[in-house]
């Protein structure tokens, strides 16, 4: 088989701290990827270790020696770069390669400072490690606000000025003995960082999603939802995202109806709204979601991982449909989705169970008073018909906007009167049409694109001899990982789905302007942007035999 | 990058909307270049009642944008409230407290208070 001239991810997506994406091939190294990437907001993915994180490359370290390697016994840190006073301590001196800070029993704001280059309004990310007398306030950082040494080391701040002041306390802000090390600060980089995500492929996939707005706000502060008959149990478990940031939720006692609310979005008539929470069972097995009570709802059982009942009531929502994804340790993503026949304010409702009550959106029961699941990162997404990846919220609603793919100038590297695309991608909805991988010429004039329509695959493309022709559309898919392929020539294009032909082969002329750019995840103008993960996109100069399609494709 | 809210008519937004995107032969649309996303928030309901019933529902219809370039024919109908207001861009929150800081560099928002042992509160 001929020498792809492009070849983006090659099944193995690899990032570098160096804020490179490329890919690792089996026993030799890391390929840079030359790719144009963008989306002017952050974004979360699933990592390596199968847990949800923003995605972000980290600047160079603006510690000097945050970790005191060779540093001699006895040292007073405030001997070392960055280091100052701050009130009158017992000690600050350097002990077996750590930060040994000892200051009387109930004085405050006395220890260490540590002044750090930052640029205002900067991103950054301040991470150590403490053992001791550690507590509330053991950190301040100057102008941004205290945290606890017990429980945040791995902290993002936005940097207030040039300079950002970095207070280490002992216990509680009240005196003791602690230690730090590998203190560390970096810039932190989210915007139009590509997302590589591992959620069910450990070769990793490259997230290409539309813009999309949580509805809500405080989606992973359940303390803040109306609560009717819960204790609200915050910050108690570990979350999807490896960190004690999940709530776990306990009805009462009392036997009556018991949910948690989130309110303060509007439903549009005809449009359909998708709701998410993670959620595992802990005690009782059964979550209920809905929107506004019985307009919306569905049932899910945490244990078996499975959609117990699902229904609208016709008049306020139809076309339901429910599902729930295993996350890993226990926790599933329940998707609830319906199409709104009203426009009226809405709420999102969580509730739980004893037991599955199909015509219920709430647990009608007594609690045992521990018992209960755990919740964590909820989402309401508008005129969506599918859910996307997590868009954390905090006091009001956020929008994480579409990812962009595209490689430009490389008219050398596409085939001009022949070639073949492929491409190896997760459909996640066969709702709707979305563009997969094309060529183009910088716009519609001319292209030749793979994409996605209702539940079909179409190969189309536009040029002087073929104006927006369809080549050919497959039979029905699904969603799910799908390997397609168009090998491309004057009187002999042939259109390759899953190791079969589709249709048969083709004998229009193929002739083009220069194309000179491909585009992931969107059309030749970056219009119907995908929601999908790439494994792979390749391009040939050739147009491969229909033998080489089937294997490449199978 | 520049973060900044709008508040329309709906018959403003109505003329205005269509100047922010090109449109190609088969309706679809895309941003003219000195915009780089549009977040239509709509009517922001300012109350509920106990049912979650809208009972103050805004007259103006809110659009939050991200710019690449300051777009003059918009600067009528910049709002500024207390950052960030209903609606953020995901890590953008500094963008928009960039643009109400130029506007209220005296607002207590804007203010960076002096480095200070007492301030370590």
């Amino acid at each position: 088989m001929a020498e792809p001239t492009i070849n983006l991810g090659n099944g193995n997506w690899a990032g570098k701290s160096d804020n490179l994406l490329g890919y690792y091939k089996e026993g030799e190294r890391f390929y840079k990827q030359e790719f144009t990437f963008s989306r002017s907001t952050s974004g979360t993915r699933v990592n390596s270790s199968g847990l949800i994180e923003t995605a972000e490359i980290l600047g160079n370290e603006l510690v000097t020696n945050g970790t005191f390697s060779g540093v001699a016994n006895g040292t007073d840190v405030v001997t070392l770069s960055g280091w100052g006073t701050y009130g009158s301590v017992t000690s600050r001196n350097i002990e077996s390669e750590q930060l040994k800070l000892v200051s009387p029993s109930g004085t405050t704001n006395v220890g260490v400072v540590l002044s750090v280059s930052t640029t205002s309004g900067g991103l950054y990310r301040f991470t150590y490690s403490a053992s001791g007398d550690l507590g509330i306030n053991g950190i301040y950082i100057d102008a941004v606000g205290g945290y606890n040494t017990s429980t945040e080391q791995d902290i993002t701040f936005t940097a207030p000025s040039s300079t950002t002041y970095i207070y280490f306390r002992t216990g509680a802000n009240n005196g003791g003995t602690a230690y730090f090390d590998n203190i560390s600060v970096k810039e932190a980089f989210q915007v139009n960082i590509p997302r590589v995500d591992y959620l069910n492929n450990s070769n990793g996939s490259l997230i290409l999603e539309p813009q999309r707005t949580n509805a809500i706000n405080y989606s992973n502060d359940y303390t803040l939802w109306s609560n009717t008959q819960f204790t609200i149990n915050g910050n108690s478990i570990t979350s999807p995202e490896g960190i004690t940031n999940g709530t776990k939720i306990v009805p009462s006692t009392s036997n009556t109806d018991k949910y948690l609310d989130k309110g303060g979005f509007i439903r549009t008539s005809g449009q359909y709204i998708t709701h998410t929470v993670y959620a595992k069972a802990s005690g009782y097995n059964f979550l209920y979601l809905s929107n506004s009570a019985s307009r919306l709802y569905a049932v899910y059982d945490l244990q078996q991982g499975l959609v117990i009942y699902n229904n609208s009531n016709g008049t306020d929502f139809n076309n339901h449909s429910a599902s729930i994804e295993l996350f890993g340790n226990g926790w599933y993503r329940c998707k609830l989705i319906g199409q709104a026949q009203s426009s009226t304010a809405s709420y999102f409702r969580i509730s739980c169970g004893i037991t599955a009550i199909n015509s219920s959106t709430s647990g009608l029961f007594q609690g045992d008073g521990t018992s209960g699941i755990e919740v964590y990162g909820s989402q309401v997404e508008l005129n969506a018909s599918y859910p996307t990846t997590l868009i954390n919220t905090s006091g009001s609603s956020v929008t994480r906007n579409a990812d962009a793919c595209s490689l430009t100038n490389v008219a050398d590297r596409i085939g001009q009167t022949e070639g073949t695309i492929y491409v190896d991608v997760n459909i996640l909805s066969i709702l709707g049409n979305e563009a997969i991988v094309g060529v183009n010429s910088g716009g519609y004039t001319n292209h030749a694109t793979i994409q996605r329509v209702g539940n079909t695959i179409q190969f189309v493309r536009n040029s002087a001899t073929q104006s927006g022709a369809t080549i050919v559309t497959s039979s029905a898919i699904n969603i799910g990982s799908h390997k397609i392929a168009i090998a491309y020539k004057s009187g002999d294009t042939a259109c390759f789905l899953n190791g079969t032909q589709v249709s048969t082969t083709q004998t229009q002329t193929f002739t083009n302007g220069t194309l000179n750019t491909l585009r992931l995840g969107a059309d030749a103008i970056g219009s119907i942007p995908i929601n999908g993960l790439f494994n792979n996109a390749i391009i040939y100069s050739q147009r491969l035999s229909n033998t080489e399609l089937a294997t490449l494709t199978t | 990058m520049i973060f900044k809210k709008y508040e329309f008519t709906d018959k403003q937004w109505k003329t205005i909307r269509p100047t922010l995107y090109n449109k190609d032969d088969e309706g679809n649309e895309t941003l003219i270049e000195s915009i780089n996303a549009i977040v239509e928030i709509g009517h922001i309901c300012k109350a509920f009642d106990e049912e979650g019933e809208c009972t103050d529902l805004s007259t103006k219809y809110s659009v939050d944008m991200l710019l690449n370039e300051e777009v003059e024919s918009l600067e009528d109908y910049e709002v500024y409230p207390d950052p960030v207001g209903v609606h953020t861009f995901a890590g953008d929150d500094s963008l928009y407290l960039k643009a109400y800081c130029k506007m209220f560099p005296e607002s207590v928002f804007c203010l960076i208070p002096e480095s200070d042992e007492d301030l370590a509160e």
